[in-house]
């Protein structure tokens, strides 16, 4: 078959600099009030939240430059190293309220698990080329499914149930877009239930804290907090919002503001209209993303590329759901948008890879 | 490697694609749910949780007396405020600050570490103490003005006026009675805040101002206010009662001029005295009124026809009623005499036969149209109904109780509910509703007037007007003779009401009351004087209770401007009566004098008049000089270090006691009652120190009383 280069996908690269663009401002509109108070300087966090979108370009434009045939290589020195400071983690990593996450390297704070997950996903894509067909067999699919088994356990050790969440929802996915069969999937599911129900049975307080999102206002000041505050600023928003750097909440009244709230912010701000279209971008991304794994030369780029798009989706949708009360609260960040240095650095590069891809699609649109 | 994917990679991934468009329909359906449909419930609340306000207190309105004297008012005092987290250091700072605010050193520290968000430490600083809290500089401490309730007159009124707490709430007497229009509408600062209770800079703002209460103006006169409690306090020391009150009433509107009681107490720190003097008892406690109640048997009696002033009555000491022999007061009776005279004796025999000739359905009549057994309606918190018995004749004992009611035994009454009975004699015939508040004002307006109001027609004029006659011969000529003042026509009745005590009469405890009002003709003041359980020798209310009536009449009447009716002899009308100065503060006996046409010589700087010349009870010419001494060193400022013993003859013992120790002489008691000799002599100089042995005697019981 006839490879051609083209030029990278343009509405892809559109939708991640628009989302970029937004989460800059947001993170500025958020975090003046709680950074002039805490730090003395409103502009801390753009500071450093533009710093890192700039870099994070130009590692996107690097490595959209890389041929995504080189990342193969390094699969297995990747895995590895994500695991040794997975494991790290727990012993220097930095306490930020009550979990260990992070890793201090100086300029930023490196989370490890982001690159344990870029790692499974460059795993799994390289295992699927080298098993081929025999992925229908269930034995072989249990070897990606242990490696992962590996990373959910390190990654709720610190504790993140969210992102280990979404890693193993994507390496599910992934397995599922490479042919696994759909028998296997539900068969796998059978030892979960049990387990589910013993780790519920042995601390109950864990179910009653996972569905505070049902009902926040039985206990507006503890395990509701959160969902009750978020709520409150999506639904001061209204429509049309109450115009860009107006957010009451901000005022103390959300934690996590910047951060994993920043999109209740955002529905704050810029009502429904704003909430609408963030929305729409990341179902554009996906769009992309997946259409871009269709095209995509061979099976190890094609599975890369529903790795990379299903991650940066998933940790969106799940994050959404946190906010508008869907899901249960777990921290999480809104990629592209979410304060984060190191995050970003991760996202941006990842979707260089996807835009690699895209220069080597295998027929016209 | 470079194998394409095949279709059913292709096909799965579609398929993830359509699952992720079921994904986000589903977020876009919340979030418009959230932010769209529901979003008024949300904003709501959002706002709630923003919108936090602050409270003003409102000013709670000033009370006039019925002149526009002001009573009670609000002024804004510091409150010092402690928030117990910023104090850096409570053990030093309970330090100084006890001497500062007079509170107890470890009380002061609990306080400061308590785990609260602040602590009121003391309301009402004076101006002195919030400056020296200023000067400490402390951090954690505020001192926040707040309208407190301020009585500018002390004690006066006390009872009538009853107090307000420290949240401006009224808790007692016309405090509390017109709450509703004193405490005003608190107002509010509501501005957005921030979780942390700062304002959001440039967020909403709203200010409700606080709507001031309403200003009461009473009937009270607080001069005529302050003669009656002057009066009540010199009868209290004179005659050593538990409880003394007096009640001063304008017969023809049902306005109450005065109320006192004593023991009294202090509005402006009534904590510190006890509860019970608080308690407006001419209102909230009966008392069985004894013979002051014969008004209202002659009332009915006269009314119905069944006597007539000149009636003769023949009283042979007692009187035999179903058996029981009811004796009159005085052994061997009264004899032969007249209606009028029987009043005048307060003969017990004749009262019990009206009773009878009544008969209970035509004198409970009388008695419930004079209102009682029922609430007189006046407007303050508490009254009690009294008790009037049924007028059965089917009960045991029916006549001998109607007798009883016919000189005032087996009644109870309040003092208020009495003089307003008193009222329909005093103005011809009407019950009147007695009230305290004239009106009530807001910002200058009146927004309420209270007006006269007569419940119900009780007696024909013409009856009112027989009966003040024969009552103010009570006065010219019977028991209430002490009432009798030169040149004003007084009228009355006197009562020694035995106190009910454990189910029988104590023979020792009465009441001495008198009612009594003038002039006698047209009465433009009624009044009544209760003393509780006096400790004299002689505890007969015309003895005791008719002169300080007879006196707050007199000064009320000159503040009035009401002329002297009686047009007495020329040389009769220019003479007076020196009063008793003697353990007045000079300024107060000055005035005395002045009142009764007396001038006046001080001598010596002492605190309290020890001796006046002419003596008491002297009648004298107008404009005499009556020649005051102050204090012990001027008596002895002869240069030999002598006293002169005084004259101590018919004194009290309390007041023998107060004349020696002024003096610095000891005094040695030799029985009790009224002081009849005394060792050594009147004039002799002895040494300070030296013992005066004074005999005491108990009077011979006489008087005409019941």
């Amino acid at each position: 078959m006839k490879r051609e280069s083209h030029g990278p996908d343009l509405i892809l690269f559109l939708v991640t600099v628009a989302l970029l663009s937004i989460g800059v401002i947001m993170v500025f509109s958020s975090s003046s009030i709680k950074a002039l108070e805490e730090l003395g300087d409103p502009y801390y966090y753009l500071k450093r939240q533009l710093f890192f979108a700039m870099l994070g370009i130009v590692a996107m434009i690097v490595v959209m430059n890389i041929d995504y045939k080189t990342y193969a290589r390094w699969t297995v020195p990747f895995l590895v190293v994500s695991l040794v400071l997975l494991i790290m983690v727990p012993f220097i990593g930095a306490e930020i309220s009550g979990s260990r996450r992070w890793l201090n390297l100086g300029l930023f704070n490196l989370q490890p698990s982001e690159l344990g997950k870029l790692a499974m996903i460059l795993f799994v894509a390289n295992w699927v080329v080298k098993v081929k067909g025999r992925i229908q067999n269930f034995f072989v699919l249990l070897v990606p499914l242990l490696v992962m088994g590996v990373f959910f356990a390190l990654i709720m050790m610190e504790p993140d149930l969210g992102t280990a969440a979404t890693l193993a929802a994507t390496t599910l996915i992934m397995l599922f877009a490479s042919g696994a069969k759909i028998g296997h999937f539900f068969l796998l599911a059978i030892p979960a239930v049990p387990a589910f129900i013993a780790l519920v049975l042995a601390e109950p307080y864990r179910l009653r804290r996972l569905m505070a999102f049902r009902d926040p206002w039985s206990d507006p000041l503890g395990a509701g907090f959160h969902i009750i505050q978020s709520l409150l600023a999506l639904g001061s928003g209204g429509l049309f919002g109450l115009g860009l750097g107006r957010s009451r909440q901000k005022f103390w009244y959300l934690p996590e503001q910047h951060t994993d709230f920043i999109f209740a912010i955002l529905g704050e701000e810029l009502g429904f209209i704003g909430t609408f279209l963030v929305l729409v971008l990341f179902l554009l991304f996906a769009w992309r993303g997946l259409r871009i794994a269709m095209t995509a030369p061979d099976l190890f780029s094609s599975i890369l590329s529903v790795g990379i798009t299903a991650q940066i989706v998933l940790q969106a949708v799940v994050n959404i759901g946190v906010v508008s009360g869907t899901l249960p609260i777990t921290g999480i960040t809104l990629p592209l948008i979410s304060y984060g240095g190191s995050s970003l650095l991760i996202t941006l590069s990842a979707v260089g890879v996807l835009l690699n891809i895209s220069r080597q699609r295998t027929f016209a649109k | 490697m470079a194998e394409r994917n095949t279709l059913v990679v292709r096909k799965r991934i579609a398929g993830i694609f359509f699952g992720a468009l079921g994904v986000f329909f589903c977020l876009f359906c919340r979030i418009f749910i959230v932010q769209v449909i529901s979003a008024d419930q949300y904003q709501q609340k959002a706002l709630n949780q923003r919108m936090r306000p602050v409270m003003i207190d409102a000013k709670r309105g000033t009370i006039y007396d019925r002149n526009g004297k002001k009573l009670a008012i609000s002024v804004n005092t510091d409150a010092l405020y402690a928030v117990p987290r910023e104090i850096e250091n409570p053990k030093e700072l309970a330090k100084q600050l006890a001497p500062i605010i007079d509170l107890e050193e470890g009380e002061i520290f609990k306080k400061l570490t308590r785990k609260s968000s602040g602590e009121w430490l003391k309301r009402k600083l004076t101006v002195e103490q919030s400056r020296k809290i200023k000067e400490l500089n402390a951090k954690g401490l505020s001192l926040v003005p707040r309208p407190q309730r301020f009585y500018p007159e002390g004690k006066l009124a006390a009872h009538v006026l009853g107090i307000a707490g420290v949240d401006n709430q009224g808790l007692e007497g016309l405090e509390l009675q017109y709450d509703r229009y004193l405490k005003g509408v608190q107002g509010k600062i509501t501005a957005e805040r921030d979780a942390t209770g700062r304002e959001i800079p440039g967020g909403i703002r709203s200010y409700v101002p606080p709507e001031d209460g309403a200003d009461l103006v009473l009937t009270i006169d607080s001069v005529i206010q302050h003669i009656a409690e002057r009066e009540l306090d010199r009868a209290m020391a004179e005659t050593g009662s538990r409880q003394g009150m007096a009640l001063i009433m304008d017969p023809n509107t049902g306005e109450i001029l005065a109320m006192a009681i004593r023991p009294t107490f202090d509005p402006n720190n009534y904590s510190q005295y006890p509860q019970e003097n608080r308690k407006n008892i001419l209102v909230t406690d009966l008392y069985e009124p004894g013979s002051t109640f014969k008004i209202f048997t002659s009332a009915a009696a006269l009314e119905e026809g069944i006597v007539k002033p000149q009636t003769q009555f023949y009283d042979p000491g007692h009187i035999v009623v179903s058996g029981h022999r009811l004796r009159c007061w005085r052994a061997g009776g009264h004899g032969s005499q007249t209606f009028t005279e029987a009043v005048e004796n307060s003969c017990n025999p004749v009262f019990a036969q009206l009773g009878m000739d009544l008969g209970p359905e035509r004198f409970h009549k009388y008695l419930q149209a004079f209102g009682f057994g029922q609430k007189t309606g006046i407007d303050f918190p508490g009254e009690a109904q009294g008790t009037l018995a049924s007028p059965s004749r089917e009960a045991q004992g029916w006549l001998v109780r109607w007798a009883n009611i016919g000189f005032g035994q087996g009644v109870s009454v309040t003092p208020i509910q009495l003089l307003t009975a008193a009222a329909a004699i005093a103005n011809g015939g009407k019950l009147v509703k007695p009230y305290l508040v004239r009106e009530i004002r807001k910002d200058k307006e009146v927004i309420k007037k209270f007006q006269p109001e007569v419940v119900r027609e009780v007696l024909s004029e013409s009856t009112a007007k027989q009966l003040r006659q024969i009552l103010r011969s009570v006065v010219e000529n019977g028991s209430g003779s002490r009432a009798d003042l030169p040149g004003y026509s007084i009228g009355g009745k006197t009562g020694t009401g035995q106190i009910a005590e454990g189910g029988g009469y104590s023979s020792t405890k009465v009441n001495a009351s008198f009612l009594g009002f003038g002039p006698s003709e047209t009465p433009k003041l009624l009044g009544l004087v209760v003393l509780r359980e006096p400790q004299t020798a002689i505890t007969y209310g015309g003895t005791l209770a008719a002169p300080p009536l007879a006196r707050i009449l007199a000064d009320s009447f000159a503040h009035l401007g009401v002329a002297p009716q009686l047009e007495k002899k020329e040389e009769e009308d220019s003479l007076v009566t020196v009063p008793n100065v003697r353990n007045y503060p000079p300024g107060e006996a000055q005035q005395l004098l002045l009142s009764q046409g007396l001038t006046f010589q001080l001598e010596g700087a002492g605190k309290m008049v020890t001796e006046q010349n002419p003596k008491p009870g002297v009648r004298v010419k107008k404009g005499t000089k009556v020649i005051i001494y102050c204090g012990r060193a001027e008596l002895d400022n002869k240069g030999d270090g002598l006293v002169t013993v005084p004259p101590l003859e018919k004194m009290t013992v309390r007041d023998v006691a107060n004349t020696l120790s002024l003096l610095g002489l000891k005094l040695e008691i030799e029985g009790s009652g009224i002081a009849v000799r005394q060792a050594p002599a009147a004039g002799q100089r002895v040494k300070p120190g030296t013992t005066v042995r004074v005999f005491f005697e108990l009077p011979v019981r006489e008087g005409r009383e019941s």
